[in-house]
């Protein structure tokens, strides 16, 4: 029974971990359980959680994107545009919008497998590339008051007040999870991450998968974007921002990813931002200075990343 | 070098280790021993030359000496006193220097900051006293007979000057014992030679050194005394005058015992693969060689013969200099891995933990790894057809193992290695090409890996096994090509001729069997 629960720990410990949480704030955090509260919280799941599963597939091969957070912003401004400057139809404006995100992650992908350039130096740059991209085609304003038409896609309510975008981001997180395990997809990132030289030496085209890997999460950084916009009620080129991908990687970090590389499950990750939400929700409802929430998110990622090195330092003694 | 009347530096009495942890505690209770009671000594002024084949049993003696690893049984003397080296900070303060095969050099700062690493003269503030550095570094190499400019970055420096770096600082530490691990194997000739005079110099200033190498020209240079290694066990110790390299070899291959190779396949004539004018490196001279169905094809030679390199070549993981290879009659332009295995190529590679398994997942995600998409073509994993893959590995093989499920890197060797057999026969190979099938694996495991070769030989594979190993060599072969630095000697294909005295013969004769060729 000991080393059951232990096991489900190990293997599910973002799960337990955002039980715990919120049995704890329900009871300390005034107006947490309120039915209302529970709905905003996962409202604000959504959008990060996608950005998670994108990671998930990176982090598995040890690679990283840190351009997510403000490809979500150059999407929803190109979004806003091409609705109320260009008057699309909503459907090519959304075709157009991922198109904009897996090309942005096809150029990331091509420059880190096939220039041999370093992930998080080629992520951090092309990051840039599109915060710029997105001030100047917006003229650093943002655009209100969006069609009808676009803003129901996400937000038609469904059970309460939980909106349609909630349940698009689960039934994402499910896909990635059986792409992650039940594909041949998934095996070979898991491949890649363990031992890149047995891959190359077994036929695996280590290049192309990553390749795939960092357009999926280009097109998901996309999805966000759209799905911000949606929940924000306005295209602004400052959405999402170089914080996103870091809170992704908290997540994943949370749900039991290894920062080396080899194993990244993508439900952990999915509860890992839920966790962070259920944190960052707390010390809204308690008043408490916000900033605490992103230091809280540097120690996660820090404690990880020791935890990593010694573990690596364990392994190298061998 | 009259050692007779020099003063004894070292002894080392019946130093005994098992097979050990990662903490380097020995594993008494397998009684596998790596080393056998092996005694060893040096003298001031002397270069004392250890022999011996891979996994003889030479690092792992040297590794007791420079304090990696404590001996389980047996002693040290130091200067006739008993000593005990528990780690590589004591090996240095008792005057023992050890230059690893790979430099432990920053090729990005200069001279003198690798020379004081670690240790750098500093003031009352913590700022490093740059010149004083500077000036100790150039007053130390000088006295070695280099004049360099100790603000030299190590990356502008040739290999050979890297290494003079790297003997100075061990020199630095007063050193009264050098131990060199392979120092010239990525060399070139001219920087042998600056690296040979530094040696000589100091063995004139009545420093012992023990040099392991397996170039037999050098060792016979530099060498005042010869220790052979077979097994772990010491063989014998030969003085110059004594020495004969004939005589070395046989040390150092031991007595053919042919218990472990059963024949049972006919090899046939018909061409599965051949290869016409190669040239596996830039300056080497092209050749050409063949391999039948139903055949074992055995490339032997030196550590650094090329034969790995030439695997790779035709396997598609490497570049080649010219030549052609045409597979099952057809020429196969421009190898790669992946068009490789679609042919039927598979190269079960030489090192099976960094280049072969996944250690992290189990063994059915092993075996499927090179036919992942014939087994579940339509993206969504067959994991049932994998299993059943995984268990016709571990039937086929008999991998001792607790399921399709066992994580591979908590198998033994042995059973590591099955498993990536069983990922390349997964492949249903034509050629099968084999990297050192049985390096570091027990004796049982060995024998059914003899079995294996034979039976795919049987079933009409074409075999290619590269091996260090002279009883394999001559076990398993049909036919044996033998290699010298990137070169094909000569091919052994009858097998009356197969006899260690011969094969001796040819490996001693490599080079000037080479010159004549040409």
């Amino acid at each position: 029974m000991k080393k059951f629960l232990l096991s489900l720990y190990m293997k599910n410990g973002a799960i337990v971990i955002a039980i715990v949480l919120a049995i704890i704030a329900s009871v300390l955090v005034p107006n947490f359980s309120n039915i209302n509260n529970l709905q905003t919280l996962l409202k604000q799941w959504a959008t990060p959680v996608l950005i998670c599963v994108a990671i998930n597939f990176l982090i598995v091969t040890g690679g990283i994107d840190l351009s997510a957070g403000y490809l979500c912003g150059l999407v929803s401004i190109s979004c806003g545009l091409m609705l109320m400057v260009y008057e699309l139809p909503v459907s090519v404006c959304l075709l157009i919008s991922i198109l904009i995100g897996s090309l942005f992650g096809l150029f990331n992908g091509c420059v880190i497998c096939y220039l041999q350039i370093p992930p998080f130096i080629t992520t951090l740059g092309s990051g840039y590339i599109a915060y710029g991209l997105a001030q100047i085609i917006s003229g650093s304003r943002s655009i209100n008051h969006l069609p009808d038409a676009f803003m129901s896609l996400g937000n038609t309510r469904v059970i309460g007040t939980l909106p349609t975008m909630v349940f698009f981001s689960a039934a994402i997180v499910a896909l990635g999870w059986f792409f992650m395990s039940r594909t041949t997809y998934g095996r070979k990132l898991e491949y890649i991450g363990n031992n890149e030289k047995a891959c190359l030496l077994g036929g695996i085209n280590v290049n192309r998968i990553k390749c795939i890997s960092y357009v999926q999460s280009g097109l998901l950084a996309a999805l966000a974007g759209i799905f911000l916009t949606m929940r924000t009620g306005s295209a602004a080129p400052t959405l999402g921002g170089a914080g996103m991908p870091f809170e992704a990687v908290t997540a994943c970090v949370l749900g039991g990813s290894a920062l080396a590389g080899g194993f990244s499950p993508i439900i952990g990750g999915a509860f890992g931002v839920l966790i962070l939400k259920i944190t960052e929700n707390c010390i809204n409802l308690l008043n408490i200075e916000t900033y605490i929430y992103d230091a809280l998110l540097a120690i996660v990622v820090f404690m990880a990343i020791v935890a990593e090195v010694l573990k690596s330092r364990k392994l190298q003694t061998k | 070098m009259g050692s007779a009347n020099s003063t004894k530096l070292l002894e080392m009495k019946s130093i005994t280790k098992y097979i050990y942890d990662e903490q380097g505690r020995g594993l008494v209770a397998t009684g596998i021993k790596i080393l056998d009671a092996v005694d060893f000594d040096l003298f001031a002024g002397e270069v004392h030359v250890i022999m011996g084949e891979n996994g003889a049993g030479k690092s792992t003696l040297m590794n007791v000496l420079g304090g990696v690893i404590e001996p389980d049984e047996g002693e040290i003397l130091i200067n006739g006193e008993k000593e005990r080296i528990r780690n590589t900070a004591e090996a240095r303060n008792k005057g023992i220097g050890f230059i690893h095969q790979e430099m432990n050099l920053c090729s990005n700062l200069d001279i003198a900051h690798n020379m004081f690493l670690g240790r750098e003269p500093h003031n009352r503030l913590g700022l490093s006293k740059t010149k004083k550095m500077n000036s100790e570094t150039a007053q130390m190499l000088s006295k070695l007979g280099f004049n360099i400019d100790p603000r030299t970055k190590l990356k502008n420096l040739s290999t050979a000057m890297q290494q003079i770096v790297e003997i100075t600082k061990v020199m630095s530490y007063h050193s009264k014992i050098l131990i060199m691990d392979e120092p010239t194997a990525t060399l070139t000739g001219r920087e042998v030679d600056i690296l040979f005079k530094l040696i000589r110099d100091l063995r004139d200033s009545n420093i012992g050194i023990i040099y392991i190498s397996h170039r037999m020209e050098e060792i016979e240079d530099l060498g005042d005394r010869f220790s052979v290694l077979r097994d772990g066990k010491l063989v014998g110790v030969m003085s110059k005058s004594e020495y004969s390299r004939a005589e070395c070899m046989k040390m150092m291959a031991g007595r053919v015992v042919n218990l472990m190779y059963k024949s049972t396949h006919v090899p046939t004539k018909d061409e599965v693969f051949r290869v016409e004018g190669i040239k596996i490196g830039e300056n080497t001279k092209p050749f050409d060689f063949q391999i039948n169905k139903g055949e074992v094809v055995s490339f032997g030679g030196l550590v650094g013969a090329g034969r790995t390199e030439l695997a790779k070549s035709i396997f598609g993981a490497r570049q080649y200099y010219g030549g052609s290879i045409f597979f099952e009659g057809r020429e196969y332009k421009k190898p790669s891995v992946s068009k490789s295995i679609r042919l039927g190529i598979s190269y079960l590679t030489e090192d099976r933990k960094i280049e072969g398994l996944v250690q992290q997942m189990d063994i059915k995600s092993n075996t499927s790894m090179c036919v992942l998409d014939q087994v579940s073509p339509h993206l969504v994993l067959k994991t049932r057809q994998e299993a059943a893959l995984a268990q016709n590995a571990i039937n086929r093989f008999s991998v001792v193992c607790l399921g399709v499920n066992h994580r591979t890197g908590t198998l033994s060797g042995g059973n590591q290695q099955k498993v990536c057999l069983g990922k390349w026969f997964a492949t249903e190979p034509k050629l099968l090409i084999l990297d050192e099938p049985t390096r570091g694996i027990d004796v049982n495991a060995k024998a059914q890996i003899y079995e294996v070769i034979d039976q795919a030989a049987k079933d009409g594979m074409a075999v290619m096994v590269i091996t260090s190993d002279m009883h394999e060599l001559i076990g398993i072969s049909d036919r044996i090509y033998i290699m010298h630095e990137g070169n094909l000697v000569t091919e052994i294909a009858d097998k009356r001729e197969m006899e260690q005295e011969n094969l001796i013969k040819y490996f001693l004769n490599s080079d000037e069997a080479c010159e004549s060729e040409a």
